[in-house]
């Protein structure tokens, strides 16, 4: 009897090492590619939304998971959807998920994402990433070349936001301040600091960007000079031709790698410096007279 | 010193003793055997025969009670548990590699978003998800990750919510079961050596303090298949002394060698290197000389004994080529890719030459030392796809092949690198434990200060692996004992280990990767010291009993499971 449980316990245990190491069914996890599944072709198309949370499923080459309704929680939408190009498209195999990654940068630019939001080019966002989805393996092998890229609110520790709002045209409605760039400088004995650090304009902040930047040198040493400088890119923003009276241009200075460089920015005027929350951008259609929104 | 006449004793002059003293006194007094020495022994000599009564091996015996074993595996899981709970949880932090093969579970890390704060700290809960489709697996491939650590996170998984961890898998649970894992590994071991309690127990005390180093040790807290590979040799080891003290059934015994070595195997895919020492350990079987010692075997006796041991091998190399042919192709093609650019092209003295060698576009030389995910990476270069249809390993093995000399300074490199086991990039304690980011765990560094000081001579390492081949291969010849053939397989598997790594894996992680072969470097001092006691104890008395006539199993020459008889002895 004893001879007998002693035969049997290795033989257990071979089984089960050899089911851990995935030999037999009954293991979870994610199943071969090889398995015996119908290869889902769908087209992903543009507005669609998706629950995307951990930092795998945005690294991810692919992304199988269904889409959500937009209306509801979600973190990801579609703003593009494009093919890869030649010469990877010709390949056989899927490339690399490096040079996916690194395609990704042409194939989902910023400049088709602020199309997207109904942006002009005097709005820059902030707290916003972008990330592309490819053809799993099989779908490339069964032909598929397109790619989804997917826009996502981010925390300032980068995880995605979850949210209940349609990003599209998000940048010309009137929740835009949670998507635009603003800058928080500190206010010392009521003088403003040079620098800011990036927030968005639903949070308190001291200026707003208005996407235009240039290489400090000589000549902008003043505050006056970077104003006069800045001044047509504010306007635009604002879509006005003449400064309103209560908006003051308010640049700020950048450094990064001892280059110095004078973002342009715009501001509620104010008898001493304090924080304000909301964006000075005009809603569409209208034109800004001077009052924050959002 | 000579050994005259007068020295003889009564019994072999034929005289009484005092009268031949008295006799030949005035000619010159009776010179001791060990003349100049002090008769009486130094505290140092005593000392030394004090602990070899204590510790030494003894007669080469097996069996005993089974109370030693019983207590050194309960004091060895809880001197382990003790190690990695007190004062707080130490464990290895995840440096992205360790979702692959957890997510199996449904389960997704609770830790920061990005790369450089999780890898800060440990962060050992895992939440309840549902990945769908490339987001679990590989990195960058969601390829299935498998291996015999599943075995482990799924039992760590089973005990999570009884200390209140939550409905995941905490690693802190996949600790604890391996810490009983090699509670109950350590018992085993005790039982199945050779020689007196205290000696056994005085070896599986040694490799205790080996495992419980925080090189070592940490991985138990972790989500890298490490422990199943440092717990799978270990089993490995004690199934191959009970296969060779040959007390048992045989099949049994093989069974247990296979179960051990498909679980080893399955760890990691580096692990196969196990494959043709346990192909040799299996052949190496044990043998009773019989009656008819002396005489040649006949030939189809020597196969009819050999066609288990045969049979096993094939099972085990069957379970290697289907793990093996199971790997993430993302993980061989990252391989190919680090062992070209990280490992040759950097560290070559011609790196065009190799190039052009390889049949690579020159172009090639600008992603010389960078990963696949550098910003200068190859897997920018538009001719990339040349690289992948060009280069696998075949070609790399063919390239070593032609220059023989590169292996040197691979070589030197992973010795180096094996000897820096502390992985520096990743922390060791748990946010908020008052521990700075990438503080490492040094509660208990034997190990840690024994590789270091060897970092000053690091030949002196691959001395003490020579040494303990040459006492293996002395005390498996001459005092006959497993013990012996342990240690020629634990320096032959790590060098194997070490290679396969080297080759196979090149410079990236290379610190983790070299740390199972670190540990059989480390198994040495133990071993050392089990092959210095026993070849130092007194000749070997074995309790040898002859084979019952009519309780042999069948197709086997050997006694039945209940005899007590010689370990190992060789043909």
């Amino acid at each position: 009897m004893r001879r007998n449980r002693l035969t049997v316990f290795p033989a257990i245990a071979l089984a089960a090492a050899m089911a851990l190491a995935g030999c037999a069914p009954g293991v979870a996890g994610p199943a071969p590619e090889g398995a015996a599944k119908a290869v889902s072709l769908d087209h992903p198309t543009v507005d669609q939304c998706h629950v995307i949370t951990t930092p795998e499923e945005y690294g991810a080459s692919s992304d199988s998971s269904p889409a959500v309704a937009c209306s509801g929680p979600h973190t990801a939408q579609t703003f593009l959807v494009t093919s890869v190009p030649e010469p990877l498209a010709g390949q056989s195999e899927r490339p690399l998920h490096e040079q996916l990654q690194n395609l990704t940068t042409r194939l989902c630019p910023a400049a088709e994402l602020r199309k997207y939001l109904a942006g002009t080019d005097r709005d820059a966002t902030a707290g916003m990433a972008i990330t592309g989805y490819y053809p799993s393996r099989l779908e490339w092998a069964a032909g598929s070349r397109t790619v989804r890229c997917d826009v996502f609110l981010a925390s300032p520790g980068r995880a995605p936001l979850e949210t209940t709002s349609d990003l599209k045209g998000a940048l010309a409605g009137p929740d835009s301040a949670q998507i635009r760039l603003c800058y928080a400088q500190e206010i010392k004995d009521g003088v403003l600091s040079a620098e800011g650090k990036d927030t968005t304009c639903s949070e308190p902040h001291t200026t707003e960007d208005v996407s235009a930047w240039f290489g400090q040198d000589a000549s902008l040493v003043s505050l006056a000079a970077q104003q006069e400088r800045c001044l047509p890119f504010v306007l635009e923003f604002l879509k006005v031709d003449v400064l309103p009276a209560g908006v003051e241009v308010r640049p700020i200075v950048r450094i990064d790698g001892g280059a110095r460089a004078v973002r342009c920015g715009v501001a509620p005027l104010q008898a001493s410096p304090e924080p304000w929350t909301g964006t000075l951008a005009p809603l569409a259609g209208t034109a800004n007279g001077g009052a924050a929104h959002g | 010193m000579v050994e005259t006449k007068q020295g003889k004793t009564e019994s072999e002059t034929g005289k009484p003793e005092a009268e031949t003293t008295k006799h030949e006194a005035g000619e010159f007094a009776p010179v001791p055997v060990r003349s100049g020495k002090n008769p009486q022994p130094g505290p140092l000599r005593r000392l030394a025969t004090f602990l070899a009564r204590v510790f030494g091996p003894g007669e080469l015996t097996l069996g005993g009670g089974r109370t030693p074993a019983i207590l050194a595996g309960v004091a060895s899981a809880a001197a382990m548990m003790v190690r990695l709970f007190v004062p707080g949880p130490v464990g290895m932090g995840d440096q992205g590699d360790g979702h692959g093969l957890v997510c199996a579970l449904g389960v997704s890390n609770v830790r920061p978003w990005d790369y450089a704060e999780f890898t800060r700290f440990i962060y050992p809960g895992w939440t309840p998800h549902q990945f769908a489709g490339e987001a679990c697996g590989a990195v960058g491939s969601g390829e299935a990750v498998y291996s015999s650590q599943l075995a482990f996170l799924w039992l760590g998984k089973l005990i999570t919510p009884v200390f209140g961890w939550g409905p995941g898998v905490d690693m802190r649970a996949v600790g604890i079961v391996c810490c009983l894992v090699f509670g109950l590994l350590t018992a085993a071991l005790v039982a199945v050596l050779p020689g007196r309690a205290s000696f056994r127990i005085l070896i599986a005390a040694l490799v205790t303090a080996v495992m419980a180093d925080g090189v070592f040790a940490d991985f138990f807290i972790s989500p890298y298949p490490e422990p199943a590979a440092f717990l799978g040799t270990l089993a490995v080891l004690v199934a191959l002394l009970h296969y060779w003290n040959g007390r048992g059934s045989r099949w049994l015994a093989i069974v247990w060698v296979v179960g051990a070595g498909i679980f080893t195997i399955a760890a990691k895919a580096e692990m196969v290197s196990w494959l043709p020492v346990l192909a040799l350990a299996l052949l190496w079987r044990p043998h009773v000389p019989s009656r008819r010692s002396g005489r040649r075997v006949p030939e189809t006796r020597w196969w009819r004994q050999r066609i288990v041991p045969f049979a096993a091998i094939m099972v085990l190399a069957a379970f290697a080529v289907a793990f093996l042919a199971v790997q993430p192709k993302r993980t061989s093609e990252l391989n190919v890719y680090n062992a070209v650019f990280a490992e040759l092209l950097p560290n070559s003295p011609v790196p065009e030459d190799d190039l052009k060698w390889l049949g690579l576009d020159p172009g090639f030389l600008s992603a010389s030392g960078t990963t696949v995910a550098s910003p200068r990476s190859a897997a920018v270069n538009p001719k990339f796809s040349e690289f992948q249809e060009q280069v696998g390993p075949a070609k790399l093995a063919g390239f070593y092949v032609t220059h023989p000399e590169r292996l040197i300074g691979v070589g030197e490199r992973g010795i180096t690198a094996m000897l820096t086991p502390e992985l520096g990039y990743i922390g060791s304690f748990m946010e908020g434990q008052g521990h700075d980011p990438f503080d490492k765990d040094r509660r208990f560094p034997v190990v840690l200060g024994l590789f270091t000081a060897l970092k000053a001579v690091p030949v002196a390492l691959v001395a003490m692996q020579l040494l303990t081949l040459l006492l293996g291969f002395a005390v498996a010849f001459r005092k006959k004992s497993a013990v012996g053939r342990l240690a020629v397989v634990v320096v032959v598997a790590g060098w194997l280990q070490f290679w396969v790594v080297m080759l196979g894996s090149g410079q990236p992680e290379i610190y983790r990767q070299l740390v199972i072969s670190g540990f059989h470097a480390a198994l040495c001092v133990p071993l050392l010291v089990a092959l210095i006691s026993i070849l130092a104890s007194e000749p070997r008395k074995l309790m040898l009993q002859q084979p019952e006539p009519g309780v042999q199993e069948p197709g086997t020459s050997e006694p039945s499971a209940a005899t007590l008889r010689d370990p190992a002895v060789s043909v």
